[in-house]
């Protein structure tokens, strides 16, 4: 059954409720409107890309399954999302090991010969990324969640509320202690100094 | 107390207002009056803002290429391998409840007609009368049989003894009652005569019924003879 009205830019109300009444390509349409959504938020919370891919597909997966218990209380991509960040967090409970790393700032990784070349130079893209994948794999669960889903998702602390289940205040708050920690980390480079402040 | 608290609020605050997410005038003032009279509030503003910089130029390293394009085909290949399993997994399930079924189901089904047999006594009274019918006919043959062969063998001793009785009778007219009678009755008891009598009187003792055919021959014993027969009925208790 297929219905030629449908299309990706559709309703996300009108792609349910086809895809509800047996419509299997209202379902392919959502999977290619919230794919990279949901698996870039993945990818922030888990870090590896592997992991993000199965989680993604456990995303979409679960809602086939499941799309009858969503009743349209809230919206979509809030369920979609919570959907998301549930399978997220459950993954990193499961490997806590791998994701709480300690990092070595005396390791060559994090030297920069400051006389010889800029920091600039030094520190390329990769190396940029790094940094910042551990700064975040420093934070604790809930505030890692809040910081991607507040700084990347760019959503208002009610919906992070609603998707976390926790208050308004508190994922203001959970928000500002993660920016904290990215900074303190940051700062406990002192051979990138120069990285901040450029 | 007070200034603790309002410097707290609007360091909460400072995340958003560096990145101009707050749309609250008032608040932003606020801010923005704290980080003209409290360096250490301006010092805090301008390291966060530094890492907000350094946050923002890093793009995580990207999915490998056509990733998204091969993402949807994946996953409705999982949800149709989910399907099939699902169904395999309810044969598998039923399966696995026949290897334990095979050998209860005779068993329950054995139990089942026993209870019908039990639940219908009109039947099973039907059943037990046509038994009781044909163990009583058969009862009843042997009776005859029994009787049959009784009345044969009564009616080849009877004739037997009457033979012998009369023989007796005649062979006694010669002498004196008394003492012939006494001597030959005892010889004649004695003889193999008197087995007959005595076996057809065990015969009549295992065959009560015959009672009228016992009264006549005793009556035509001799009292001699007659005394002797009730002698040995008490010594067998008869």
């Amino acid at each position: 059954m297929r219905d030629n009205n449908l299309n990706i830019q559709s309703d996300d109300n009108e792609l349910i409720e086809s895809f509800k009444k047996g419509n299997r390509y209202a379902f392919n349409l959502i999977v290619l409107k919230y794919q990279k959504k949901i698996y870039w938020l993945a990818r922030k919370m888990v870090l590896d890309h592997d992991d993000a891919d199965d989680i993604t597909q456990e995303v979409f997966i679960k809602l086939y399954s499941s799309i009858n218990k969503y009743r349209g209380e809230s919206k979509f991509f809030t369920y979609l999302y919570k959907i998301a960040m549930n399978l997220s967090l459950n993954h990193l409970s499961k490997n806590k090991r791998n994701y709480s790393r300690k990092v070595d700032l005396n390791s060559e990784a994090y030297r920069i010969s400051s006389t010889e070349k800029s920091s600039e130079e030094f520190l390329d893209e990769k190396e940029r990324k790094k940094i910042l994948e551990e700064a975040i794999s420093t934070l604790p669960e809930q505030q890692r969640a809040v910081f991607n889903l507040r700084f990347y998702d760019n959503l208002s602390y009610d919906e992070i509320g609603k998707i976390m289940k926790k208050s308004t205040g508190g994922m203001k708050a959970n928000y500002f202690h993660a920016v904290k920690k990215i900074q303190e980390f940051l700062k406990k480079k002192k051979n990138i100094k120069e990285i901040i402040s450029f | 107390m007070k200034n603790k608290d309002k410097q707290k609020e609007l360091l909460i605050n400072l995340p958003d207002y560096i990145e101009g997410k707050i749309k609250d005038l008032d608040l932003i003032r606020k801010i923005e009056d704290e980080m003209k009279t409290n360096e250490g509030f301006r010092n805090e503003y301008e390291e966060m803002k530094n890492s907000f910089s350094f946050i923002k130029k890093v793009k995580l390293e990207e999915p490998p290429e056509h990733y998204f394009s091969t993402l949807l085909p994946k996953i409705n290949e999982r949800i149709e391998a989910t399907h099939k399993h699902e169904e395999i997994s309810i044969w598998e399930k039923i399966f696995s409840y026949w290897k334990f079924a095979i050998p209860v189901i005779p068993i329950v089904l054995l139990i089942v007609i026993l209870k019908i047999d039990f639940f219908n006594p009109d039947e099973t009274l039907k059943k037990d009368d046509i038994n009781n019918t044909i163990i009583k006919e058969k009862e009843d043959n042997v009776i005859k049989e029994e009787n049959k062969d009784l009345a044969v063998v009564n009616e080849d001793t009877n004739k037997d003894t009457e033979t012998k009785i009369s023989q007796y009778q005649k062979s006694r007219t010669s002498y004196d009652y008394e003492y012939t009678e006494t001597k030959d009755d005892y010889d004649f008891l004695n003889s193999n005569n008197t087995s007959n009598i005595d076996d057809y009187l065990e015969e009549v003792k295992d065959f009560y019924h015959d009672e009228d055919l016992l009264e006549e021959d005793y009556e035509e014993l001799s009292i001699e003879e007659q005394n002797e027969i009730i002698i040995k009925l008490k010594e067998e208790d008869f």
